[in-house]
């Protein structure tokens, strides 16, 4: 549909059509972004394959998608993003369930945040791969142990970013509310969880990635699918091209878990929609 | 306050300065050795060392603990380590890649039945391991594949379970693997993991022993190629010092198991079953020796290419070199 030009000013003037997303620097960017990896891409195959660089030391990308055409003819390079992608997103969703009404919780009440903070200040530094040994005794080799990895490695920080989202929340606006005659379900409801939506949001799509480098982790331990036993493997046998196999797939993956996550945050606050590009 | 400002910036330069520069000059003179301490078959370099074998040659060994042998071999190839012993497997995967950073020069460590696969109780021998949970890794699961094969079964018929050998014995005890194969002390560390349970066999009962007499996936010893090729006296001072250590541990058990143990972090008593079990190999024919190793391990490399564990047949022997080693 051809657009309209707006006209402006006067009786009867059409008014202008809201300007489309990213504006008119949208095609322009996606442009770059694709000649940019094209360029990497070239770069790198005639690095590989001029002999600048030697393939023990670095794989060409030629190699590289040369196994990813071997795992996908037999389904398991799928079988690997998929398991991992369920190990995180479980692992993921079980520490929003628990860090968020817990972060929450934490910013509007003070007792709690008082017992809770050396827990979580002893906690925090601690990364994933040290509760592999623990984990292990407690829950065996399974699945629950590698999703538990992932909650250990990722509740941490979605907690931290919810507290600080719920302390921020403007405190006029509770007053306000309060004068009004809202109560404190109210108050939380209407005034607190919007306030503290967008930090909260921000966290999550943070810890999102952070749980990505999780589930590496567990994988190193008994684990036959999964792109990180993949990685593992493949670095017992020599199998550099399948490493970086498994590297691209994890990126790849994180970026469309990534969109996924920013549409998610534009369903869940239409009132900040205004502010993106 | 400029003082405290001053005085500030001063340490803070100083700080970064300290963990930019480089190491002193005498620890830049020690030659890098990459091993492990969970495997009986390093002893050979930690006598050396200990007995001052490589001193009396003017060298000073920096022993590097890396668990994993493809860890070990990438460690040679970056230029950070000159000499390693380590499991032939992953050597013979780099060959097959085209690997040219190493050379193989010796064997030192070469002890069947020394590594063996335990199940948990209610399992008489391998053929009832099928369908059933069996962990391995490394040269362990070559030997596990050599024990189906004798009892004509392949991984097929098994759930393999790839775990790190320090994470076997917990997995037995709990029961979330059935079986689990590695070499000693760790087997050991099975059998008390799961007691009353089975040895379902060694690396003795496998085709690999009947015909060469070696382990199914011994270690051998690599050396960095440009180290061997710049520095060939070097490289042959060390092999001296190499086999003087493996003759003393063949002589002197006792001695031996208490020069080692604060490297296993066990006691002498603990490790001297396992040294007076195992065999090293110094000069005494080892011509021989290799000749022999050289076959198995042409073997084990035309087995892995023909069973898809690695990507081409190298000649195994393009990658030996004993010119450096004194006759």
């Amino acid at each position: 549909m051809a657009s309209t030009p707006a006209r402006t000013g006067g009786r009867g003037a059409t008014p202008a059509r809201p300007r489309a997303r990213g504006g008119s620097r949208y095609r322009p960017v996606l442009l770059l972004n694709v000649l940019g990896v094209f360029a990497f891409v070239g770069m790198w195959a005639a690095a590989t394959e001029l002999g600048w660089v030697s393939p023990i030391f670095l794989p060409s990308p030629m190699a590289v998608a040369r196994e990813g055409q071997k795992l996908l003819s037999t389904g398991d390079l799928w079988t690997s993003v998929w398991a991992s992608s369920r190990r995180v997103f479980l692992g993921f969703a079980l520490a929003g369930v628990v860090a968020v009404p817990l972060g929450i919780l934490m910013g509007v009440w003070w007792p709690a945040k008082a017992t809770l903070d050396p827990f979580v200040s002893l906690l925090r530094p601690l990364p994933s791969i040290t509760w592999i040994p623990l984990t292990m005794l407690w829950l065996g080799i399974g699945e629950t142990q590698k999703i538990m990895i992932v909650f250990m490695g990722s509740w941490i920080y979605i907690l931290l970013y919810t507290i600080e989202s719920t302390k921020r929340v403007d405190p006029l606006l509770i007053r306000a509310a309060r004068n009004l005659g809202a109560n404190d379900l109210a108050v939380m409801t209407n005034v607190v969880l919007p306030g503290a939506l967008p930090g909260i949001l921000a966290g999550l799509k943070v810890t999102l990635a952070i749980s990505w480098s999780c589930v590496l982790s567990a994988e190193m331990i008994a684990a036959q699918t999964g792109l990180g036993a993949m990685i593992w493997m493949a670095k017992d046998w020599g199998n550099l091209p399948l490493v970086l196999l498994g590297m691209v797939c994890i990126s790849i993956t994180v970026l469309i878990a990534d969109l996924a996550a920013n549409w998610i945050e534009r369903a869940l606050q239409p009132w900040e929609r205004h502010k993106r590009d | 306050m400029k003082h405290a400002s001053k005085m500030m910036a001063a340490a803070l330069a100083a700080g970064i300065l300290n963990l930019v520069s480089p190491a002193p000059a005498e620890a830049q003179n020690k030659v890098p050795f990459a091993g492990s301490t969970t495997w009986l078959g390093m002893v050979p370099v930690m006598v050396a060392i200990e007995k001052g074998y490589f001193k009396e040659q003017g060298i000073e060994i920096d022993y590097k603990v890396i668990l994993s042998s493809a860890d070990r071999i990438r460690a040679i190839s970056s230029g950070d380590v000159v000499f390693s012993n380590l499991g032939r497997t992953a050597v013979i995967s780099e060959m097959a890649r085209g690997n040219n950073t190493f050379y193989y020069f010796a064997n030192i460590d070469d002890s069947p039945g020394n590594e063996g696969c335990w199940a948990r109780p209610g399992f008489a021998s391998i053929k009832d391991m099928n369908g059933k949970k069996i962990a391995a890794n490394a040269s362990a699961e070559i030997t596990m594949h050599g024990l189906l094969a004798t009892n004509g079964m392949t991984a097929k018929d098994i759930q393999f379970v790839n775990l790190p050998p320090n994470e076997m014995a917990g997995a037995l005890q709990k029961g979330d693997v059935d079986a689990a194969c590695i070499w000693q002390p760790l087997l050991d560390g099975l059998k008390t993991a799961a007691p009353g349970g089975k040895l379902l066999g060694t690396d003795m009962d496998t085709e690999t022993f009947k015909k060469y007499g070696t382990m199914a996936a011994p270690d051998i010893m690599i050396i960095s190629r440009k180290f061997a090729d710049e520095k060939p006296a070097e490289a042959g001072k060390l092999t001296v010092a190499l086999f003087k250590g493996a003759d003393y541990a063949n002589a002197n058990p006792e001695e031996t198991a208490k020069i080692i143990a604060p490297y296993f972090k066990k006691t002498p008593e603990e490790l001297l079953p396992g040294v007076k079990g195992f065999k090293y190999f110094g000069a005494k024919d080892w011509q021989a020796h290799m000749k022999r190793h050289e076959a198995q391990m042409q073997e084990l490399a035309n087995w892995l290419a023909d069973n898809g564990k690695i990507p081409s047949k190298p000649n195994v022997a393009n990658w030996a070199n004993y010119k450096f080693i004194p006759r």
